[in-house]
């Protein structure tokens, strides 16, 4: 509000300064440069700018729509534009280049003293945050992508963020900020959007276009307001406001895209595939009789028939290569002096990768999502002293798409061997379903017909509206304000499936000669649509606030600040069990009192005193506070001299206590009975019939039980360099203890059974660093750089997890990662000698199967037991969240076309393959790299990359063991776009998960652990178009 | 003022929205309304009955299958307790876990959860509110004798165990809550003078609405098991396999002195117990309606003693789990002889094997070895043609039992509430077939516990005939007796062998001092008292635990498994003796598969167990 009131005297009083000033200039041969001046991050327009001639008293500001025309001598060498917040810009003048003043852009100096940050229910000037607070700007988070969180990864210093999967509907990112501090509860940051905790759903449906600010709370000080919610780091996210201007500004963007699969797992063709399962099937037991006959393997070769030979490519049955998405966005910003409003609506389009099919019963059983997002804050000034506002933001979202997930249609697609049974067979006897292949004693499925038969349709609705008011109080005491907050929250979801059993074939008899053949029905179907299930969602959320401000200066050096705020929330969601449909509850008070001298020596302290109503009467209530100092060098008088090359050093360190108070399940000091337990009933009698059901304990009680507390400290500098470099780096380290977790150390004789009791035990150490670095230069008026870089570091390490004493101490998980890899350690495959040596005990014999063959996996007996059993697992590898995520790019912009490139990188992680076996109960499908390089009679390989084949699972090779460990660390072009600018219109192409570079080939390292079988992460390829009309 | 203002604001705060937090209703269920009144004290006293291991269900109950007297075709999902005679139980993976929560393949019984759940109603039960005191009184006793039923369990399968004597608080202070394993003579006190503590509570009789609830002579033959086995080679002076067996202050486990005067406990317990259950009115089992020829009547009574419910030979029947609705877990659905020409059930996937076959005496009540008048040596090899068909001379003139418990080739089968013809050579109507993989693997069939008017005629027309499973039969109880006398005395005389005279009567053999002169080779007093036990106990889960404290298991469940060639349509090559290589070898490690493993993890927790030796 002081800014505000300073902007609006200061631009009167220039406006007449400059006026009287080009009277003066008349009489000069002149010449005429008009234009207008934007804000280089969202292309506002700038009021109130300088345009000044270089050494001279001619200048202009420009008007209400950051335009201007100003008269200047030919003689003119320099044309200065600056405006408060902006950095200054100096433009070469000569009379060929008149152009280049009819758009000027101007940057936001992220030095000046004025900035502002969003910090925990408020904001800070930007100089005096001692916190570690990481803001990114709107428009770094612009991506095309309908979900915003996958934009994080790389950009923000102090997230680790990894996207799993790129399914419309599906595809946000997982986040965390400073990585992982427990192992019980969420373990993913609290969000609030102006002021009001959402998910991280809600959190992918903001449009970037409407965000204010985004600012990453990271260390103690700058989350212990949240208390018991904050311990994961919080992110604060406020949405736009609309301003006092002439003309309202509206912004256009519209984009459409194809994506494509980044890496997708291959497998091997219907040939391949019988030679190799008659490969593993031989190569087990030589006297066995090959499954598929010589006939059969040359028959589909020869592509003799397609129904009796068939070679089924499922998944391009399936799948095609590419989808298309659209995506709009519009916002109108606008307003008077007493009332002004902001208004962004958001359109996508997605469509997901499914093939139609003519055979379809429905139109089109592709995924198909629409999502509308509207958002409206509108403000009001009731009197001088009271402001209210209403913020209001709904999200509509239509899924059409498969019944079936699109998980179990990619298992299929991809398991199901080619060769087992047609898709379908041509409809006979003028029937009016589809003869869907299949086979009596296939336990799986045709993963076409379970494509086809059934659609689903989801419809997702949230209206999230809040409602403020702010008053000052300084006919109290100068400096205080009042202010209040209202905002009320619905979810709805409905899921619907509706389909058709499908008919399946198989053939019964065929003519060799002919290829005529029989069919015989095995599954009768049904030919119309019915409805299979339909389920509902909801959920309710009330949020209040009410807050004390006070901020006043004393003696011209003595800043002080205060804030007293009290919030309390309660989430409904209607479920059937009794607990879970209690209202979730709490309520606190959060404070913060800020003292700097002179604006070099800060101090802060902050607290959150916060309840649950998760515990017992009595304990529902703790305390979080936090303390911090920061020292400003740069503002010392002594480092005046240095300024030009060192322009900012500070340094700062917060130390606090900040909690996490889930805890599943809910109410750990209640014990709960199950008074009506069938599993724990009796019969008696001579005919059975005396029979009662008895009663279970399902959970102890736990009175002290209690949250998670997180001792955090933090140290951080921020160095800027020549107005140009800023870096800012924080080290951390954060003691999660108190863990909330069952008891594992309780003697089962005592006879509580699984029903252990709760208690606050585990302990988490993580620490790690975060820094970002940006850059900026501009060589001349045409050619600006900018490059930035961010990484972040973070391990943790298990303390205390009440482990039961190991055998072993190499079992023990004390002082490892979270979410390591428990296994054997492979030693290569085993050779002829190694059994020689296994039968005659000189080598430890493997269990896990009960015989070994060459080729297969040797493993190493840690505990020199010769045998190689459970007891020889141990930890390895590193954690399967990257423990560093990083990122780099930079943008060149040269006259109107601007070029960017974004790299990202996630390191120091291990991706466990598993469920890659081929063959398994049903004959399915082989990878092609295990078809490629594998253990064999022809080709005995010691370092092959797959041990010897087997029909089925071989328990031996499919044990959890490095070698099935894979680095998987990647590097990858995440974004790269070019731009070209025409008056106010921009339109670009960019694309994302362009390139990638790891050591892992199988499929996207990204998609992380397991099969690879999902639905792919993205390539997209982007076209848009921007257009901003005042 | 501005102190004021804000204080105010917090008073007025806090105090709108002093409740906002309390949202529990009053009215969730709690542990005291499980003791709120006497249906729920009820409901109650059938959840410490829950703990009862299912012996009536064949894939869960461990005793039965996987000894000497099956031979399965089915994998370790179908028999889930095969895995302790292949040599593959290991502490990381027991095969069974009766001791803890933690899940094991298929069978878990945490007894000690059963072991508190009793010591809770025992807490409880006497605050329920306008209970009857005699009421009160046999409840107690029921929920005892369990707790002490409990620990023997856990005693039969692990030896030396954790003795619980009251409901353990949680916040137990360490030193008191990881407690030792008692050794094997302390647990057998303990147990038996809880069991004595009990007997006089508990009823003589049951209405017919409790049956499968324990009587005064259930308790007191429980009692005598445990002090037969407490005496005998196993647990009894065993230095061979348990001298370095003890704990952390080095206190044997199991006891390293023989005492003989254990076998007197035990026959002083047996007499007991034999007392106890006349008075009750149990007696050897006769089948009505009675038969004129006494082989068939002996034939008659060895068929139906265990599957005829309720009858007189009942001591104590177990019906905590019922056989009708699992169909897959059902003994007589996987032991039945296959519908010719149907697939499921009956499976025939479980078969008696050749040595159990061969055990059964010759009509004249000797061991097929012994008798001069049985042709042992061309047993397989010489037929007796029958109604036309050929049927192998090692099934004739075999005893009663025999043909009551062995299905064979062109024998009778009695299914259906009829009388079936075997034909069990390759693809024929039982034999093996060519494509499914149900069928009898030795080449028997076992008649034992399969009820002959169980009906499996098709899908539609299957009525299992149910029976609570034997957990004590009379014929135990004089078995107990005879053993413990022969050990104490030394000799096989007196009340000993009127019993054992009686058995063989019930069994249609003529007395023992009448045919054991004729025998062939000598045959000890040991010997026949074993063998009698094995057969006349056999298919009832008692081979695991009497061969075992024998000292017997590699003699019995060690090796490779003999069977008839299956493969074959002639009866010459059918009864040619092939060695089976099971999928699942049998292999017995001494010692350490005499008694089963603990869950590592238990150990882990409490590092005050031993683990038992071998593990």
């Amino acid at each position: 509000m002081i800014s505000y009131k300073i902007h609006q005297r200061l631009k009167s009083a220039m406006i007449l300064l400059l006026l009287l000033l080009s009277f003066q200039a008349i009489a000069q041969n002149t010449i005429k440069i008009k234009g207008s001046v934007v804000s280089e991050s969202d292309r506002s327009p700038i009021i109130g700018a300088t345009i000044l001639v270089k050494g001279t008293g001619i200048g202009t500001v420009t008007d209400l729509n950051g335009e201007y025309s100003l008269t200047i001598p030919e003689t003119a060498k320099i044309i200065e534009i600056s405006y408060l917040g902006m950095t200054p810009i100096s433009i070469p003048f000569n009379k060929d280049n008149i152009n280049t003043f009819r758009f000027i852009e101007m940057r936001e100096n992220t030095q000046l003293l004025s900035d502002v940050v969003v910090v925990g229910f408020g904001t800070q000037k930007k100089e005096s945050v001692i916190g570690a607070i990481q803001t990114i700007k709107a428009k770094d988070l612009i991506v095309p992508s309908s979900s915003l969180t996958t934009a994080f990864a790389g950009k923000i210093a102090g997230v680790i963020a990894v996207q799993r999967s790129g399914e419309p509907g599906a595809d946000g990112a997982s986040f965390w900020i400073r990585g992982i501090s427990t192992f019980a509860g969420p373990t993913n940051p609290l969000i609030v959007m102006d002021g009001i905790e959402i998910s991280a759903t809600d959190l992918n449906t903001i449009a970037p276009e409407s965000i204010e600010s985004f600012s990453i709370l990271k260390d103690a000080t700058a989350t212990a307001l949240y208390g018991a919610k904050g311990a994961n780091g919080v992110m604060v996210v406020t949405t736009k406001s609309g301003k006092d201007m002439d003309k309202p500004k509206i912004n256009i963007r519209m984009e459409y895209n194809t994506t494509q699969p980044t890496q997708l797992p291959g497998f091997a063709d219907g040939v391949t595939f019988m030679k190799l399962y008659n490969e593993a099937q031989i190569s087990r037991n030589p006297t066995a009789t090959p499954y598929y006959s010589q006939d059969k393997i040359q028959g589909t070769e020869n592509k003799l028939n397609s129904y009796i030979y068939p070679n089924v490519n499922w998944y391009g049955l399936l799948f095609k290569n590419s989808s298309q998405n659209q995506s709009a966005n519009l916002n109108v910003m606008g307003g008077s002096k007493k009332v002004d409003y902001f208004i962004n609506a958001a359109f996508f389009n997605e469509t997901g990768m499914y093939k139609n099919n003519s055979l379809n019963a429905f139109d089109n059983n592709n995924i198909n999502q629409q999502r509308f997002t509207f958002q409206n804050n509108i403000n009001a000034e009731l009197t001088k002293t009271t402001k209210i506002g209403l913020r209001l933001m709904t999200e509509i979202r239509n899924l059409d798409g498969p019944g079936e997930t699109s998980q179990t249609l990619f298992t299929k697609a991809m398991q199901v061997n080619p060769v087992e049974f047609p898709a379908y067979f041509p409809t006979e006897n003028g029937d009016n379903h589809i003869y869907f292949g299949n086979e009596s004693n296939y336990g799986v499925g045709n993963p076409l017909a379970m494509y086809l038969s059934s659609q689903k349709n989801e419809f997702e609705a949230t209206v999230l509206s809040s409602f403020n008011i702010n008053q000052k109080l300084d006919f109290i005491t100068k400096g205080l304000s009042a202010r209040g907050l209202a905002s009320f929250q619905y979810w709805s979801k409905k899921s619907s499936v509706f389909g058709y059993s499908p008919f399946f074939y198989e053939i019964n008899s065929y003519d060799p000669s002919t290829y005529k053949y029989n069919l015989n029905q095995i599954t009768t179907g049904t030919e119309s649509i019915t409805v299979n299930s339909l389920n509902y969602g909801m959920s309710s959320t009330i949020n209040l606030q009410a807050a004390l401000d006070y901020e006043r200066t004393f003696g011209s050096k003595n800043n002080v600040s205060a804030m007293l705020l009290y919030h309390q929330r309660e989430y409904r969601t209607p479920t059937l069990d009794l607990y879970g449909n209690l209202p979730y509850r709490e309520q606190g008070l959060a404070g913060r009192a800020t003292y700097n001298y002179d604006s070099r020596y800060f101090t802060e302290v902050n607290f959150g005193y916060n309840g649950s109503e998760n515990f017992k009467p009595g304990m529902q209530y703790g305390f979080f506070p936090s303390i911090a100092a920061g020292y400003l060098i740069s503002n010392e008088k002594f480092f005046k001299p240095l300024t030009d090359v060192v322009n900012l050093l500070k340094i700062r360190a917060s130390y606090g206590l900040v909690g996490n108070a889930y805890t599943s399940p809910r109410f750990p000091y209640i014990t709960e009975v199950n008074l009506n337990d069938a599993a724990r009933g009796y019969t008696f009698g001579d005919q059975w019939n005396n029979s009662l059901n008895g009663y279970s304990i399902t959970k102890y009680g736990q009175d002290g039980a209690t949250w998670e507390t997180g001792k955090k400290s933090n140290l951080g500098l921020e160095l800027g360099l020549f107005n140009k470099l800023t870096i800012i780096t924080d080290v951390f380290q954060e003691i999660r203890s108190g863990i909330f977790m069952q008891r594992r150390v309780v003697p089962t004789t005592v006879g509580i059974g699984s029903a252990l009791p709760y208690a606050n035990i585990g302990v988490v150490k993580n620490n790690g660093c975060d820094i970002s670095m940006e850059f900026n230069h501009s060589f001349s008026r045409d050619f600006i750089i900018s490059l930035r870089a961010n990484f972040t570091y973070a391990a943790n390490e298990l303390l205390d997890r009440d482990e039961p004493q190991q055998l072993f101490a190499y079992q023990s998980e004390i002082g490892q990662p979270l979410n390591m890899n428990f296994g054997l350690i492979a030693n290569g495959l085993l050779t002829k000698q190694d059994l020689l040596d296994i039968a005659s005990g000189k080598q430890a014999k493997p269990t896990f199967s009960a015989t070994v063959m060459e080729g297969d996996i040797k493993y190493k007996d840690l505990n020199s037991d010769g045998v190689i059993d459970n007891f020889d697992r141990t930890f390895f590898g590193k954690p399967s969240v990257p423990q560093t995520i990083y990122g780099f790019g930079g943008s060149l912009r040269y006259k109107a076309f601007d070029v960017s490139i974004f790299i990202q990188g996630a390191a120091q992680t291990t991706l466990m393959m598993s469920g890659i076996h081929p063959f398994g109960n049903y004959r399915f499908q082989i990878y092609n790299f295990i078809a490629n390089d594998h253990w064999s009679e022809s080709n005995p390989n010691p370092n092959a990359g797959y041990p010897r084949l087997s029909e089925t699972d071989n328990s031996n090779n499919t044990q959890s063991s490095t070698f099935w460990a894979k680095d998987g660390s990647f590097l990858r072009l995440k974004n790269a776009e070019v731009g070209y600018t025409y008056k106010f219109m921009r339109a670009y192409i960019n694309g994302s998960n362009l390139l990638t570079l790891s050591n892992f080939k199988y499929w996207d390292p990204e998609v992380g652990s397991g099969s690879g079988i999902a639905y792919p992460t993205l390539r997209v390829l982007n076209i848009g178009i921007q257009m901003t009309f005042n | 003022m501005k102190n004021k203002i804000i204080t105010g604001a917090l008073m007025l705060i806090m105090c709108s929205s002093c409740n906002y937090l309390d949202i529990i209703p009053p009215n969730i269920a709690t542990i005291d309304d499980a003791f709120q009144n006497e249906t729920n004290a009820q409901k109650a006293l059938y959840t410490v009955y829950s703990y009862m291991p299912k012996f009536s269900d064949v894939r869960q109950n461990v005793d039965w299958m996987p000894t000497d007297e099956f031979i399965h075709n089915g994998d370790n999902y179908w028999f889930p307790s095969i895995n302790i005679y292949t040599g593959e139980n290991s502490s990381t993976q027991p095969t069974a876990n009766f001791w803890s929560h933690f899940k094991m393949w298929r069978i878990n019984y945490p007894l000690y959860e059963g072991i508190r759940s009793g010591y809770l109603f025992l807490s409880r039960i006497d605050d329920v509110k306008g209970m009857d005191p005699a009421k009160v009184k046999e409840w107690k006793a029921e929920v005892k004798f369990l707790i002490a039923y409990y620990h023997y369990l856990l005693l039969r399968y692990y030896g030396p165990i954790v003795l619980v004597d009251k409901l353990i608080p949680l916040d137990t202070p360490a030193e008191e809550l990881f407690q030792n394993r008692s050794s094997y003579d302390e647990c057998v006190t303990w147990i038996s003078s809880h069991l004595d503590e009990v007997i006089t509570d508990l009823p003589v009789t049951l209405n017919p609405s409790d049956y499968g609830k324990p009587t005064q002579a259930a308790a007191k033959s429980i009692k005598s098991r445990l002090l037969l086995y407490a005496a005998s080679p196993l647990f009894n002076g065993n230095t061979e396999y348990y001298a370095d067996f003890k704990d952390k202050k080095g206190i044997n486990l199991i006891n390293q002195v023989y005492n003989t005067e254990k076998w007197k406990i035990a026959l002083d317990a047996a007499t007991d117990a034999i007392t106890s259950a006349q008075t009750a009115g149990c007696q050897l089992y006769s089948h009505n309606p009675a038969v004129t020829d006494t082989f068939q009547q002996a034939v008659n009574n060895a068929r139906y003693t265990m599957v005829d419910p309720w009858n007189k030979e009942l001591v104590w029947g177990y019906t905590g789990w019922n056989e009708d609705n699992y169909q897959e877990d059902s003994y007589q659905c996987l032991a039945a002889p296959r519908n010719p020409g149907q697939g499921g059930i009956p499976y025939e996937m479980l078969a008696p094997t050749l040595s159990m076959a061969s055990m059964y005496y010759t009509k004249k009540g000797l061991p097929i070895d012994a008798d001069p008048d049985f042709d042992y040596l061309n047993r397989f090899t010489t037929f007796t043609t029958i109604n036309g068909e050929q049927v192998a001379n090692f099934n004739l003139n075999r005893e009663p039992r025999y043909y009551a418990s062995i299905g064979y080739d062109r024998g009778n089968y009695e299914i259906n509430n009829t009388t079936i013809q075997l034909k069990m050579r390759y693809k024929e109507a039982h034999g093996k077939p060519q494509t499914t993989a149900n069928y009898s693997p030795s080449g028997f069939l076992v008649k034992k516990g399969v009820h002959p008017q169980s009906i499996f005629e098709s899908i539609t027309k299957r009525t299992l005939t149910k029976y609570p499973f034997p957990l004590v039969r009379f014929s135990e109880l004089y078995l107990n007796y005879i053993e413990a006398y022969v050990e104490y005395y030394n000799k096989l005389d007196g009340q000993a062998l009127v019993y054992l005279d009686a058995l063989r009567a019930k069994n249609g053999l003529p007395k023992w001092e009448d045919v054991k002169n004729m025998a062939s080779r000598p045959i000890s007093d040991r010997e026949v008292i074993r063998t009698e036990r094995l057969i006349e106990l056999a298919f009832e889960g008692h081979h695991f635990h009497d061969i075992r404290r024998w000292k017997e298991g590699e003699k019995y469940f060690n090796g490779v498994t003999q069977n008839l060639d299956i493969n074959q349509t002639t009866p010459a090559k059918f009864w040619r003796i092939v060695n089976t290589v099971e999928i699942y070898p049998r292999i017995f490690r001494t010692p350490q598969d005499y008694l089963q493993p603990i869950y590592a993890e238990d150990i882990k927790i409490n590092p005050n167990l031993i683990q038992n030796p071998g593990y």
